[in-house]
């Protein structure tokens, strides 16, 4: 045998090796991650997850790249810690019971809550949220992927991090919140205890300041004989406020646990000093943009606890729900307050990761379990395009800061693909896409001050990005290479038209009180979005009106819905009805928010869709100007029957005994209610601001003013309209005080029979629209058909 | 002045209490047959009590339909006019002294107008319309002054 | 910022005083018409001037077991005040140029669905349960024809800008017409014609689409329980709700003017008001009414079809 043909086979050999070995892991992997879903005994559960997730972070070392030395270690290194810590936990744990069969360890989380904590953060740390080290790794591993331009191979890891997401969350659900049917135990000892905790706490040091997560192993990776290693720099900033609500969360986990008075009204308190923290925060790559939002949140924050003083007192362990909130609501905060992608990347997944769920399944029923665990998954699956996207705007741009990367940004085709991901993710965070609405809802068991806070406030942080990162791609703008970005807008725009009606017409089947609000927030924030989408003056305008507006009328109509449930413990509408005469002050302020909702001429939702549809046209898209229109139609429709159903007709059973919603819950109401009429009168109290945001996006401001909105020829004067009406109600009730006329109180005619029972003559929800039911049910059933989708909307 | 405008447009309202249909047929004459249109007077017929200015009540008030007279004529608005149409509100006819009759109309409310026939012919309908409109004008400037 | 002349419109000429007796009359012309086609006499042509008169002198009944007495109250001046403005906001082509402000297409959808929602608030405040079934018609209907209005009105738009964007100003419409002839006469707007006229109807709920207030099966619908001045207000909303959306269908397909001269221009817009009642009522006394399925399904097909045939052409031709 010659040294040629040797050599030769020796490379042919060498190349079928790597691909074998390719196989051969990825192969590994799906077992591993397959085997670990099903497997029962949790400590084997946890050895197959690691084998799958290290042979996983193996193929890093194909790539052969700078970056990948040092991912490789420190995935390795933070695995390690973690699954360690676990599985000490789980010994811990199966030496006291005797078992570490998972069936026997349902709900072991609520007896022995010391010893699995640390278990519950290593899962949480395994599925790389913050703020654990594996986030950072795992970070680290993505941003190698996409520094040697493998942005599929790192599609396919996100996949393969959705397999093992699954089989983390199915030990969580077990462990922690099924009901434990076994006898009383301790828990463990302290010295059993110590390991534990030193470990998490230094998963937790690792989370928080990212240069020792990666450091030590850029190191490391120079000593292994790495030439230069330029991995990417995390810096951390920790805006002032959010540092303020995230050590209040802390105060209040536990100084809150006297009552849940106490609790909420320090909540409400903590949100409204961190609303004083703003005025000193530092504003540089955030402009009037955040701060204009980060306001709103800690707004509606602040009345989302104080509504919560009343409305949480029958439920339990109030201190945690209040707790998880303000964590949330702290994400949320560093999102708008952070001025550059990294940190906002870090506190979006502290906003909608673990703690968002921990928050949502509160009332620990299977029901709720169920549903959080679908809007926990979407979530997810958004957060992995994100990942991708984020690091690919790095990669192009060599800068975190906003700023950076717009002076940096210029038109390849990674670049498109990043923004590409981008608006992905953020339209996912927004609720938009019509495909599985049941997964992109938030979940409805979730507490109602919640589900009114992630509606109103919390979904708002896509749109919000999206205009960033929107912006970013429009600064890089060249006659040729602007193609890329206004196809994404349009697609965009498209989605967020499709969203609006798709929405709207599974509010008209619905029968469950929140499951129409929720739809309807994924309605409503498709003209946000369409509105945004569009990136003209008037248009962004118009989406940020409508994305203030929509924050007041649809938390109002959640607290309204509250209400009822409180007083009624009721959610189905068909149950419901008259509850106008036992509750008037919670249905005055319901018909506010619905006349704003459905954009009744001086209340605040009118002006915004007038605003969004003039721009929509003024780009041309008649499409999407039909859709957005005709779903506001839709939008009037299911709310008439939600008022008829629920508030009018015959009083029922389930109302005989309701009561008026105590003064902590109307109080807020009452102000959301005022800001809706205030805003459809003047809308320039919103304008204003957003006219300085508008110069921030190098948008041309808008000619606003106190009462009145110019566009070319039209213009809107709503204290003009305001007057006018006015004096039409005032001319009638003149004529009627003038006619002196007599009234008399009757029964309501029913053909003379008086032995009809309020059931009998109430027309419930159910019989509502039949033939509006019947076509969408057709329209919905003719779409499944040649699309081959399955499954659908829950009604339950 | 005004009740003279007012009442060019009585609306009518029936109560059937337990009539063989004859009369009520020939109601309904009086509004879609060509020849006799009552809406040449302003007569509108209406589906509810509350919009009624004119009642005419047919049957001879059965025992069942009692209940749901009394309630629908509390149900009308005033001022109001009460015909009876045909014979059996104004005396019961054929079912006079029966066990189920509880009538005549005038037990149970004033009656401005008795239009009698079995069945009443569409003229006399007409007839009877145009007296209790005379009537319900007098009523309205009672109503007024009140 | 609201000046005389603003109020003298809105109270006098042409919303107010004027809008409302002429709309009054147009019922009563819209009643005889339907009696002569029907071979009757038909009532005099104030009939509808008179109901208003008498229902204001009757006495006004609350029923017990409505649900919210003051929202019984209020809903029907909700659907009134909404007409009026509306009425003040739309030019008459040659008459009058229409409020510079609020004089769009956009605003005008969202006022004309006033009262609708006037119609559903007090038939379902009212606890009845005719009123109840009644409010579920109306709003399947307003679901179907909505679709079919919203379309019509983009096609008028985009074609009143002559291929530069849309036109949203009423008044720019009008004069875009008025220069370039009517858009009746416009063959690619003839479908989109005929769709609006569709709207007319099941806007109006003339037969064939007596569906929601059926005195057949409903009896008078959501205004069951309604008497005296609320029933008054709730006709004069009817009256004026036809004036505009005669006028609507003047502004969007031939508001072609006269002459210079105001007298005459404002003749002819009562000439083609008239007219176009004349149109309805035929349409009113020859056809049965249908059933709202049957509704549902004419409107969500024939209407909507024909209109996105005249925004195709709109756009691509």
């Amino acid at each position: 045998m010659d040294v040629t043909a040797l050599d030769g086979n020796m490379a042919l050999v060498q190349g079928h090796s790597s691909e074998i070995i390719h196989l051969l892991s990825t192969a590994i992997l799906i077992y591993c991650g397959v085997k670990a879903l099903y497997h029962k005994e949790l400590r084997k559960v946890l050895i197959y997850a690691f084998v799958g997730m290290v042979v996983d972070a193996r193929t890093l070392l194909d790539l052969g790249s700078s970056q990948a030395v040092p991912a490789f270690l420190s995935q390795i290194f933070v695995f390690s810690i973690s699954i360690g810590m676990m599985y000490l936990a789980v010994k811990a744990i199966s030496a006291k019971t005797g078992s570490d069969n998972l069936d026997d360890l349902q709900g072991i989380g609520r007896v022995m809550p010391k010893v699995a904590i640390p278990l519950g953060a290593g899962l949480f740390a395994m599925m790389g949220m913050p703020p654990f080290a594996t986030f950072f790794s795992k970070l680290l591993m993505v941003s190698a992927f996409i520094d040697s331009g493998k942005i599929v191979s790192s599609l396919i890891q996100g996949g393969a991090e959705i397999l093992y997401f699954l089989v983390f969350l199915r030990v969580l659900k077990i462990i922690f919140l099924r009901q434990y049917e076994g006898e009383a135990r301790t828990d463990c000892s302290n010295a059993v205890l110590v390991p534990l905790y030193v470990l998490l706490v230094f998963n937790i040091i690792g989370g928080v300041f990212p240069a020792v997560a990666i450091k030590p192993f850029v190191g490391l990776a120079k000593m292994f004989g790495a030439v230069s290693v330029d991995v990417p720099l995390f810096n951390l900033s920790w805006p002032l406020p959010v540092l303020c609500l995230s050590v209040g969360a802390l105060i209040v986990y536990f100084y809150g646990r006297k009552s849940n008075k106490v609790a909420g009204l320090m909540a409400s308190g903590f949100c409204v000093l961190s609303m004083l923290f703003l005025t000193v925060t530092d504003r540089s790559g955030v402009g009037n943009y955040g701060i204009g939002f980060a306001i709103l949140i800690l707004f509606m924050g602040a009345l989302q606890f104080f509504y919560s003083v009343s409305y949480m007192d029958h439920s339990h362990k109030q201190y945690r729900f209040y707790t998880f909130f303000m964590l949330m609501i702290a994400g949320l905060l560093g999102v708008s307050l952070t001025g550059d992608l990294f940190s906002m990347f870090f506190f979006w997944e502290v906003m909608s990761g673990w703690v968002l769920y921990l928050a949502l399944v509160h009332e620990e029923d299977d029901f709720s379990i169920q549903e959080a665990s679908k809007y926990f998954l979407f979530n997810y699956l958004g957060a992995v395009f994100l990942t991708i996207g984020v690091l690919v705007m790095y990669k192009i741009s060599g800068s975190w800061a906003y700023e950076g990367i717009v002076e940096n940004f210029s038109y390849t085709q990674p670049a498109a693909i990043g923004i590409a991901m981008l608006s992905l993710g953020f339209l996912m965070k927004a609720a938009q896409l019509p495909f599985r609405i049941d997964f992109q809802m938030h979940p409805k068991p979730a507490p109602t001050p919640i589900s009114g806070y992630i509606s109103s406030t919390m979904l708002k942080s896509g749109p919000f990005m999206m205009v960033k990162i929107f912006f970013i791609g429009a600064a890089g703008y060249s006659a040729t290479s602007f193609l890329p970005l206004e196809t994404i807008m349009y697609v965009s725009a498209w989605i967020g038209a499709l969203t609006i009606v798709m929405a709207a017409s599974f509010a008209m089947l619905t029968n469950s009180m929140k499951r129409l609000l929720i739809y309807h927030t994924v309605s409503q924030l498709g003209y946000v979005v369409v509105g945004c989408a569009l990136m003209t003056s008037f248009g962004l305008a118009g989406g940020l009106l409508h994305f203030a507006n929509h924050m007041f009328f649809k938390n109002l109509l959640f607290l309204c819905a509250g209400a009822v449930f409180i007083s009624t413990s009721t959610d189905r509408m068909d149950e419901l009805g008259g509850l106008a005469k036992k509750m008037p002050v919670t249905f005055f302020c319901f018909m506010i928010g619905v006349f704003a909702i459905s954009g009744v001429p001086l209340f605040s939702g009118f002006v915004s869709k007038w605003m969004i549809y003039h721009a929509v046209m003024d780009k041309g898209f008649v499409g999407i100007a039909v859709l957005s229109l005709f779903g506001s139609v839709l939008t009037l429709a299911s709310f008439i029957k939600f008022m008829h159903s629920a508030y009018l007709g015959q009083i029922q059973e389930k109302v005989e005994n309701a009561k008026e919603a105590s003064w902590y819950m109307l109080a807020p109401m009452l102000i959301l209610t005022a800001l809706c009429v205030l805003l459809g009168i003047f809308p320039s109290i919103a304008l204003v601001p957003i006219n300085s945001m508008l110069s921030e996006f190098n948008l041309q401001p808008l000619s606003v003013g106190v009462n009145t909105v110019t566009h070319g020829a039209d213009s809107l004067n709503m204290l003009y309209l305001t007057v006018i009406l006015l004096l039409g109600c005032a001319m009638v009730v003149a004529a009627y005080f003038m006619m002196k006329t007599k009234t008399r109180s009757t029964h309501v005619y029913a053909c003379g029979a008086g032995d009809l029972t309020a059931k009998d003559s109430h027309v419930a929800s159910d019989n509502f629209y039949e033939d509006s039911k019947g076509f969408i049910k057709g329209t919905v059933k003719f779409i499944k058909k040649i699309s081959g989708m399955k499954g659908g909307y829950v009604e339950r | 002045m005004l009740s003279k405008f007012a009442t060019r447009s009585p609306w009518l309202f029936r109560i059937n209490t337990g009539s063989c249909n004859g009369c009520d047929v020939e109601l309904a004459t009086t509004a879609m047959i060509p020849r006799y249109d009552v809406e040449r007077l302003g007569c509108k017929y209406i589906g509810s009590p509350k919009h009624a200015d004119i009642v005419l009540v047919t049957g001879s008030i059965t025992a069942r339909s009692e209940p749901y007279l009394k309630r629908l004529l509390e149900e009308i608005p005033d001022p109001k006019v009460v015909v009876a149409i045909g014979i059996c509100p104004i005396s019961g006819g054929v079912f006079r002294d029966s066990y189920s009759i509880r009538g005549p109309l005038d037990k149970f409310v004033d009656v401005d107008v008795n239009v009698a026939g079995c069945p009443v012919r569409p003229q006399s309908i007409i007839d009877g319309v145009a007296e209790a409109i005379g009537i319900w004008k007098e009523k309205i400037k009672n109503w007024e002054e009140e | 910022m609201l000046s005389a002349s603003d109020i003298l419109t809105y109270l006098v000429f042409p919303g107010g005083l004027f809008a409302v007796l002429f709309g009054l009359l147009l019922l009563g012309f819209e009643r005889i018409a339907v009696a002569r086609f029907q071979g009757r006499v038909g009532p005099p042509l104030l009939q509808n001037v008179f109901d208003a008169f008498k229902l204001r002198g009757k006495e006004v009944l609350i029923p017990k077991d409505a649900t919210n007495k003051i929202f019984f109250c209020i809903a029907p001046v909700l659907g009134f005040v909404g007409m009026m403005a509306a009425i003040s906001i739309l030019p008459i082509s040659g008459v009058y140029g229409g409020t510079g402000a609020n004089s769009d297409l956009i605003v005008l959808i969202y006022l004309l669905a006033l009262p609708a929602v006037s119609n559903v608030m007090g038939g379902s405040a009212s606890g009845s349960t005719y009123s109840a079934i009644s409010v579920s018609r109306e709003v399947v209907l307003m679901f179907a024809y909505e679709i079919t209005f919203i379309i019509v009105l983009f096609t008028v738009a985009l074609n009143a800008g002559a291929g530069e964007g849309a036109v949203f100003s009423l008044k720019g419409i009008v004069d875009y017409q008025v220069v370039n002839g009517s858009f009746i006469a416009d063959p690619k707007m003839i479908p989109a014609f005929l769709g609006f006229v569709i709207f007319l109807l099941a806007t109006l709920e003339v037969p064939p689409f007596h569906i929601a207030e059926n005195s057949a099966d409903v009896m008078s619908g959501y205004l069951m329980e309604y008497s005296g001045m609320p029933l008054a207000l709730f006709e004069m909303t009817h009256a004026l709700k036809l004036l505009v959306l005669i006028t609507v269908l003047q502004i969007f397909f031939m508001p072609g003017v006269a002459g210079d001269s105001i007298i005459f221009n404002l003749f002819w817009y009562l000439v083609k008001s008239v007219g176009i009642v004349a149109v309805i009522s035929l349409i009113h006394a020859s056809l049965a009414s249908f059933r709202v399925d049957q509704a549902l399904k004419f409107l969500m097909t024939v209407p909507i079809a024909l209109s996105l045939v005249s925004l195709f052409l709109v756009i691509f031709a």
